[in-house]
């Protein structure tokens, strides 16, 4: 990977701040309908609080159904972030740069998004502070700190925080390339934001050693969350759910779900923002070829849990992988989201010309996370569908009205919070982008002229 | 060295940054070196081979006593399985760091890419293990078995088992024939005419004479293999875990276990990669070639794999330690907590503690000593790891029914054992050190268009290296 063009710095800060100063048609009118998206989101949210828990689908014995699917989805969703800045950042992968900056946020609206799930699907969210703040305390009622439900909000505000702590600190020399031009409230509010940053040597060393510093403390992080997220399922002993491969199985898999996300998000803003000197073709087969050792990796442990569920042909498994893979509508679910998920992207992804393609590689990383959230509801809903004792027959599930717009509401909710964001602060990072330019250089080879980094 | 195509050389400028920087050759240079001390047989390598010939030679008698008793006890063989699941995990592995590399594009993996790729060659010795070692296994009916109910004749219940190790080993020699025939071209096209050495290179390098067409096939043609080697390997270690340790033991169902073994092949396959540079810098006069780049850049993975390996140990183990079913609870005591507890902490305390300890501390990454201390007690964690995943199992009295009801005592090794265990890991390096002199040990190829492709030039106020993306 190599930067091929070149960009001036002025033109990297008139580009990449254009919309922070200017407020363009288009934006107007996709947050205007996105806010109206959320706005019916936010009622029905408000609906379910009134109305309770009936206005879902959930029944018994299927007590975890939509909300709970949506919740690991954008929390895998989140796994991105760290994925690109951090482990990138740390492999110091050069076409890092137009990317970290987006992915970051993304994290951080998902997480957020993400935490909603719970407290929604908690029927009463008040009693959560009479959980984490007794409110008698001669009751003797303490959260099971044994409880992975106890390490899940422990684990993913921990992320919240430290991925906020991310995002803020790439941000502030941004911050102050903004207040150095911007005038009045504006200058007033970047200032205190970019704290006081002047571009000292000194602070440049703190920004670099603080970057470091906070992607190497991330990364258990960034691994603890998705696995205690697991670990919701596999510490119990629900036949499919009690399985010791669930936590990389998981974590993987929300890394190939969160930086296909990503993908979906870069061509995005390639589009609306007007960014073609930023995200080039070469941006987007990098992360396709990632996307290939990541899916891989993916594809083994989901093979390990299906032989070894099977491996020792107990009844209560096999049954409940013939409910998964043969009875309808979960066979064809099953069959939807192996394909959308691992068949069509991999296979295309192996393409070169699909890879570089912005068309191609959106409608994939569409796909793929299709497949993953069919994915999360396959891995939750068939194993709580007992047979009942004395019918013979599979509990039901089917998500309600209220259920189906929650979701579609939180990816409103997402790109309405992502396209905040990007009216006030640059998307992509000026700082790293300056950087990246600074590191150009060719190499002779030959008769060539070739594309080289400088390597320190 | 810091000579020709330099241009620090002409600038005469006193700037930081060329203390840090290896030696820059030419690749005539690099050809000269490695094709001399390639053809060159000193006194101490056949010390070495002697030495090495006579341990492997031993474990092949104590092998040969050990199948005159008979095949029906499966604890008799645990040791050797442990030992074949150790070679399998350490040796065997190291391709995938060439392959894996090169993958990344990685430019400081050029010196070292070679040499992951010979210690593969091992596969061949594991094949060769393999078939006693399924003589040794107790009949499939009664027990979980990855195959279920694939067929296979009668006469060969565990033909595919024997397909996949094949196949590894044929991919493993593909992968390294593949990526030497320049340099075996070279040899055939520089050694004096008339020496054995030069024939064999001349009929191995069939008439190589670098077309066009024939690099970009060995580039395309090496990403490929190098993929398939990894997810054969995947598969192979699946198969192996699954035939002589989960197999084995009535009721345990633990699907992490493959990736745990994949992870501690990937660990292990990084560390002898690393001792290997180590022998081959001190005493095989490579110094050029693994300098601090080299081991700087490899501690990192190592250092990753170590926290990898704990990691997926910890997602098993706390499946088990909630889960708390009978069977659960007696596995708990069978591989960690029971009399198999000390080499479950020996493993814990040199695979996970020791090289996190060591490695959080750059100066430590960044030497010779650190990583190759750090990667010797990996080797020793990970021989002492698969023989408690494999002794264990292969040490029941029981291994049909539903449950695992008792927890097999520890069983120490006998003299057979040792003989085994040291026989054949001599005859694993026995294997390397021959194959290196039929291979250079370092790929000049590789080594010489890292030259090419590297610029030392003046950045602000020190020299950098400027490396060009060639693909």
């Amino acid at each position: 990977m190599y930067y091929r063009r070149t960009v001036s710095d002025a033109q990297i800060n008139r580009e990449l701040l254009d919309v922070v100063f200017r407020t363009p048609v288009w934006w107007v009118v996709i947050v205007s309908i996105l806010g109206l998206l959320v706005a019916v989101f936010m009622s029905t949210f408000g609906l379910l609080m009134n109305q309770g828990l009936g206005l879902t689908g959930l029944n018994r014995p299927v007590f975890w159904g939509f909300l709970i699917t949506n919740f690991i989805f954008w929390v895998g969703i989140s796994h991105a972030g760290v994925m690109i800045s951090a482990i990138l950042r740390l492999s110091q992968a050069e076409w890092r740069r137009p990317m970290v900056r987006a992915a970051e946020t993304m994290t951080v609206f998902s997480l957020m998004t993400a935490l909603l799930m719970p407290v929604m699907h908690a029927g009463r969210p008040w009693r959560i502070f009479y959980w984490v703040f007794p409110y008698d305390f001669a009751r003797g009622i303490w959260p099971d700190v044994r409880s992975p439900l106890v390490w899940d909000p422990t684990a993913i505000i921990t992320y919240l925080t430290s991925s906020s702590l991310f995002v803020f600190t790439a941000l502030i020399p941004d911050f102050a390339v903004i207040r150095d031009r911007a005038t009045g409230w504006r200058k007033a509010i970047y200032g205190a934001l970019a704290m006081n940053w002047r571009g000292t040597p000194q602070q440049w060393k703190l920004q670099g050693i603080a970057g470091i510093l906070l992607s190497a403390l991330i990364l258990p992080v960034f691994v603890s969350v998705h696995s205690i997220v697991s670990w919701d399922f596999g510490v119990s002993l629900v036949p499919g759910w009690h399985v010791s491969v669930f936590a990389p199985y998981f974590v993987i898999g929300a890394v190939l779900s969160g930086v296909s996300a990503v993908l979906t998000l870069m061509i995005l803003m390639r589009f609306l923002f007007k960014l073609q000197n930023y995200i080039w073709e070469e941006h987007i087969d990098a992360l396709g070829r990632l996307l290939i050792v990541v899916a891989i990796g993916w594809h083994f442990l989901f093979w390990l849990d299906i032989v070894f569920a099977l491996w020792t042909a107990e009844s209560v498994e096999t049954t409940y992988w013939q409910l998964r893979l043969l009875t309808p509508p979960w066979s064809w679910l099953f069959l939807l989201f192996y394909v959308f998920s691992f068949v069509i992207p991999t296979s295309l992804w192996l393409f070169r010309k699909v890879r570089r393609s912005f068309v191609w590689m959106f409608w994939i990383s569409i796909l793929v996370n299709i497949g993953m959230f069919l994915e999360r509801l396959i891995i939750i809903v068939p194993p709580l569908m007992n047979k009942d004792a004395f019918t013979f027959q599979f509990g039901t599930y089917r998500p309600s009205i209220v259920e189906l717009i929650i979701v579609g509401g939180t990816f409103a909710l997402v790109a309405f919070l992502l396209l905040m964001f990007g009216k006030f602060f640059p998307l992509i990072p000026l700082w790293e982008e300056k950087e990246g330019q600074r590191l150009v250089e060719t190499v002779k080879v030959g008769n060539v002229e070739v594309p080289a980094m400088i390597k320190e | 060295m810091h000579s020709k195509g330099h241009e620090a050389a002409h600038a005469g400028e006193h700037l930081h940054g060329l203390e840090d920087m290896p030696p820059i050759m030419t690749h005539e240079e690099v050809s000269r070196d490695v094709i001399g001390r390639f053809t060159a047989v000193s006194w101490r390598y056949m010390a070495v081979m002697g030495v090495l010939a006579l341990l492997f030679a031993i474990g092949l008698v104590a092998f040969v006593i050990r199948a005159v008793g008979g095949f029906d006890d499966t604890s008799d063989w645990g040791y050797f399985v442990a030992t074949m699941g150790f070679l399998t995990t350490a040796f065997v592995s190291a391709p995938i760091v060439s392959a894996g590399l090169r993958f990344t594009k990685a430019h400081w993996r050029r010196p070292l890419a070679r040499l992951a790729e010979i210690h593969g060659v091992t596969a061949l010795l594991v094949l060769l293990m393999v078939i006693p070692a399924l003589a040794a296994l107790p009949d499939p009916v009664g027990r979980a078995d990855i195959w279920f109910d694939f067929p296979s004749p009668d006469w060969f219940p565990h033909m595919w088992t024997m397909i996949a190790m094949a196949a590894l080993a044929l991919c493993t020699v593909a992968l390294l024939w593949m990526h030497a025939l320049p340099d075996l071209a070279n040899a055939r096209d520089h050694l004096p005419q008339g020496k054995v050495r030069r024939n064999v290179a001349s009929f191995l390098s069939m008439g190589v004479i670098g077309t066009v067409r024939f690099w970009r096939v060995l580039y395309r043609g090496g990403l490929l293999l190098g993929a398939l080697y990894i997810m054969m390997y995947m598969a192979v270690q699946t198969i192996l875990s699954a035939e002589w340790s989960l197999g084995m033991v009535p009721s345990w169902k633990d699907s992490m276990f493959p990736a745990y073994q994949v992870m501690k092949g990937l660990q292990a396959g990084t560390a002898v990669v690393v001792v290997t540079m180590f022998v081959l810098r001190t005493w095989g006069g490579y110094e050029k070639y693994f300098g601090i780049d080299q081991f700087w850049s490899i501690a990192k993975p190592l250092l990753a794999f170590s926290l990898l390996w704990f990691y997926m140990w910890f997602a098993s183990f706390i499946t088990f330690w909630y889960g708390r079913q009978p069977s659960e609870i007696n596995l708990i005591q069978m591989l960690f907590l029971g009399p198999w507890a000390v080499p479950f902490f020996s493993s814990m305390l040199l695979n996970f503690l020791f090289p996190l300890g060591m490695f959080i501390w750059n100066p430590i990454r960044k030497s010779i000593v650190g990583p190759t201390v750090v990667a010797a007690a990996v080797l020793l964690g990970a021989l002492i790891d698969q023989v408690r995943v494999y002794v264990a199992p292969m040490s029941l009295n029981n291994h049909f029914g539903h449950v695992l009801a008792e927890v097999p005592v520890f069983q120490w090794p006998n003299i057979l054992d040792i003989a085994i265990v040291v026989g054949f890991i001599s005859g694993a390096i026995l294997l390397f050190t021959l194959v290196a002199k039929l291979v250079p040990v370092v790929s000049i190829w590789e080594v010489g268009e890292g030259l090419r492709l590297v610029k030392v030039r003046k950045f602000h106020n020190r020299w950098v290296r400027v490396i060009a993306k060639s693909h």
